[in-house]
């Protein structure tokens, strides 16, 4: 790269650092990552890739920048001005073309770190995969430089439009892998499905490869053919490998090991894979009210707290001893839905509700009195348990629609909320529980021959099943 | 290096119409004036001198060097400084990045030696209190007086500016008379206008070019010498006279056949240039 070239790249890159359209779409891509992370604790292992993906934003406003800096020169009264200087157009090519993706990745890179310090203020968990981060990063670089490239073969001012229309139109058409393996949008673990590190080097290799496209509308020489030839090669090899591991980032950035750290805590064990551990704590804040609920001597019974996906194969044994957490967990208010989830399902295991997994039919609490001690034990974590309603799940070319409550594949009624909620209120609400535990928690026991076991008088007309009643 | 520019046999066709065929020219140091009506190829001309265009056929040598050979074409770039005659300026760049952005084109990469040589042409045309404006908001002058700062990054041997006065308030006009004079000592100035009172101000030697020929080559002198006997003071206006108007005092100033109670007057260069063009259209006739 010639003096003039470096310092042409610079003046370019000092100028686009100052423009607007660029710094407008990073406070779009900082807005939209900030919104979307702040009801989740952070984990690492998704926010990089979708803050990779979000980098799309910034890269949509670098192709808008640089096609218009290329046409900078193209304009007739211009053009006359430049044709007589010593620099001619591949050396500005040369400028834009390293300055573009520059600024444009200094772009990415510095909200991408704004916004992963401000996660620090949860509780991050997962591998932080670096990869990725930088891959946000070349996926701007790579817009930028497509900005260059197009412009230079077009010279028109529609060409940077077309190419965001394009984009947009490719993200709709191929959904969450569109332009595969460029960048798939992540949303969930299992859409992970490409190895970061061969991902990093695609791209990568496609920011060569464009930059060496653009030099060559300014003539075929040995160099520029040369790197246009070495960075295909490696698109083509990188992409390959990027595309034929699908497993390996969830294995490598989820897992980061097949087995689980367990920690006991009290009378209930909790086992988180090893990035995870940190967020033992706030699954044990949930359960814990529950646990105090419960008899000492039935605790050491209570089912273990497991982070899926696992390696475990569940069977009908673990899974009656098994409650699962997800590798998302919510904050700022939207803990408050899985710490409900958490200590329902621990408060429906501890009374002997069907356990969730393995009831495949409906069934109806209602008129039961260990309704009113589940959904009582679940209530000392916080709110009561969702009600019973209808969840569409897609799978497939299929939209099933599942039905439950927090309690599992169980309905439950207003009777059993309202005496939980006096006892709830009521001091040493536990002692008469534990006392009568074991009438209380049969199917058998109905609401009417509980409540003077529990000390309340009946205040709400009883209701019917609808459903089969539970057994 | 030889400090002349040389034009030999160039000819320029734009699709079926020829713009000059065979022109030869010379041009030493000092400042040289080019006179002509519109389209008759004085922006072709300074455009195949300034290297933006090739000619079809004949030789531009720049200081020595042949403008048709690519390796000297760029060498004589570096030395040439072009103000062309509609000038693009990037509206939302500052004064002084846009001088800054064109000095690294000319190849002046030293940061130091660029910032001395941006301010250095902006005070050449009263532009340095400018400088962080925005281009966009300078007056239709201003701009003119940026794009001549801008042909005069590198301290060009060379000069091709056309039109530069263009805009150009009075004031502002004298200043640049002043300059042009400065640069014209030691370096080749070609100066497209049609202000003939520039020409006759600043010109060592003037071209008059029409339908790609040169009518005249001369000093300036010369020039209005076209008119001696031609150029007339009357009460009356003429019919026959090539051009006339009414002056400040009242009388008519008559080019051309005399009216009645005519009486001779001093010609100036532009009464020179008037006969000189009508007598070529004439001829043409």
């Amino acid at each position: 790269m010639s003096r003039v070239a470096q310092q042409l790249a610079l003046f370019e890159l000092k100028l686009m650092l100052r423009n607007p359209i660029l710094w407008a779409s990073a406070g779009v891509m900082l807005a939209w990552r900030t919104v979307a992370t702040w009801s989740f604790e952070p984990a690492w292992h998704l926010e990089t890739v979708q803050t990779a993906t979000a980098a799309l934003l910034v890269g949509a406003a670098a192709v808008v920048v640089t096609s218009m800096v290329t046409m900078r020169d193209s304009r007739p009264q211009t053009a006359e001005l430049f044709s007589a200087l010593p620099t001619g157009q591949p050396v500005r090519t040369v400028a834009v073309v390293v300055a573009g993706p520059i600024a444009a990745g200094l772009v990415v890179a510095l909200v991408s770190v704004l916004h992963f310090v401000s996660l620090l203020g949860g509780t991050p968990a997962g591998r932080f995969d670096a990869y990725e981060v930088l891959t946000g990063v070349m996926v701007a670089a790579l817009m930028a430089a497509l900005g260059v490239a197009l412009t230079r073969w077009a010279p028109t001012l529609i060409i940077a439009p077309v190419l965001i229309v394009a984009l947009v139109w490719a993200i709709f058409q191929f959904g969450r892998n569109w332009l595969m393996p460029v960048v798939p949008i992540a949303s969930a673990p299992g859409d992970i499905s490409r190895p970061s590190g061969w991902h990093l080097g695609y791209v990568t290799a496609l920011v060569i490869l464009v930059a060496a496209l653009a030099l060559m509308r300014h003539g075929i020489q040995p160099a520029r053919t040369g790197i246009a030839g070495v960075a295909a090669v490696a698109v083509g090899l990188t992409g390959w490998s990027t595309v034929s591991q699908p497993e390996a980032n969830e294995r490598e950035t989820v897992k980061a090991s097949t087995t689980y750290v367990c920690q006991r805590l009290g009378t209930v064990e909790y086992c988180a894979y090893p990035l995870f551990t940190r967020w033992i704590s706030i699954w044990q804040g949930a359960v814990d009210p529950v646990v105090q609920g419960v008899p000492p001597k039935l605790r050491a019974h209570l089912p273990r707290v497991i982070q899926l996906p696992g390696e475990e194969s569940l069977t009908g044994t673990n899974l009656k001893s098994t409650i699962m957490v997800t590798l998302q967990w919510g904050r700022n208010g939207g803990e408050a839905a899985d710490r409900r989830s958490l200590a329902s399902r621990m408060a429906a295991a501890a009374i002997g509700l069907p356990g969730g997994y393995l009831a495949v039919h409906n069934c109806d609490l209602r008129g039961q009195a260990r309704s009113i001690i589940a959904i009582w034990l679940a209530m000392r974590a916080g709110e009561p348990p969702a009600r019973f309603q209808q969840s569409p799940f897609d799978e497939g070319p299929n939209t099933v629609v599942y039905q439950a409550s927090d309690l599992g594949i169980i309905d439950f009624g207003d009777e059993e909320l309202h005496y939980a909620r006096r006892l709830l209120a009521m001091p040493m609400a536990e002692r008469r529980i534990w006392a009568n535990w074991d009438r209380l928690a049969s199917p058998k026991t109905s609401i009417a021959e509980a409540l003077p076991l529990l000390g309340l008088r009946s205040e709400v007309p009883s209701e019917r099943p609808r459903e089969q009643p539970c057994r | 290096m030889r400090l002349s520019v040389e034009v030999r046999g160039v000819s320029k066709r734009y699709g079926p119409r020829q713009v000059f065929d065979g022109l030869n020219l010379e041009l030493l140091p000092g400042v040289t004036g080019l006179l002509g009506p519109n389209g008759a190829g004085k922006s072709t001309l300074m455009r195949c001198l300034a290297s933006t265009l090739m000619p079809d056929a004949g030789r531009v040598h720049v200081l020595g060097l042949d403008l048709s050979d690519r390796e000297q074409r760029l060498q004589a770039r570096r030395t040439i400084g072009y103000l062309p005659q509609e000038l693009g300026l990037y509206p939302q760049f500052s004064v002084s990045s846009l001088v800054d952005y064109v000095a690294i084109l000319n190849e002046i990469t030293d940061r130091r030696q660029r910032r001395r040589e941006v301010e250095r042409v902006l005070e050449e045309v009263d532009l340095l209190t400018e400088r962080k404006s925005k281009v966009r908001r300078l007056s239709g002058g201003m701009k003119q007086r940026l794009g001549i700062a801008i042909a005069l990054i590198g301290n060009p041997q060379f000069l091709i500016l056309d039109e530069p006065m263009v805009g150009l308030d009075p004031e502002q006009r004298m200043r640049f008379r002043g300059l042009l004079s400065r640069l014209g000592e030691n370096r080749i100035v070609l100066l497209s206008t049609h202000q003939t009172e520039d020409v006759a101000a600043l010109c060592q030697r003037v071209l008059v070019m029409q339908a790609g020929t040169f009518l005249f080559d001369g000093p300036p002198h010369q020039i209005a010498n076209q008119a001696t006997g031609q150029v007339w003071l009357s009460a009356y206006p003429s019919a026959e006279g090539q051009a006339g108007w009414r002056a400040a005092d009242g009388r008519y100033r008559v080019v051309g056949a005399p009216p009645l109670d005519a009486e001779p007057a001093e010609p100036t260069v532009e009464d020179g240039y008037l006969v000189l063009l009508n007598a070529r259209a004439e001829k043409i006739i």
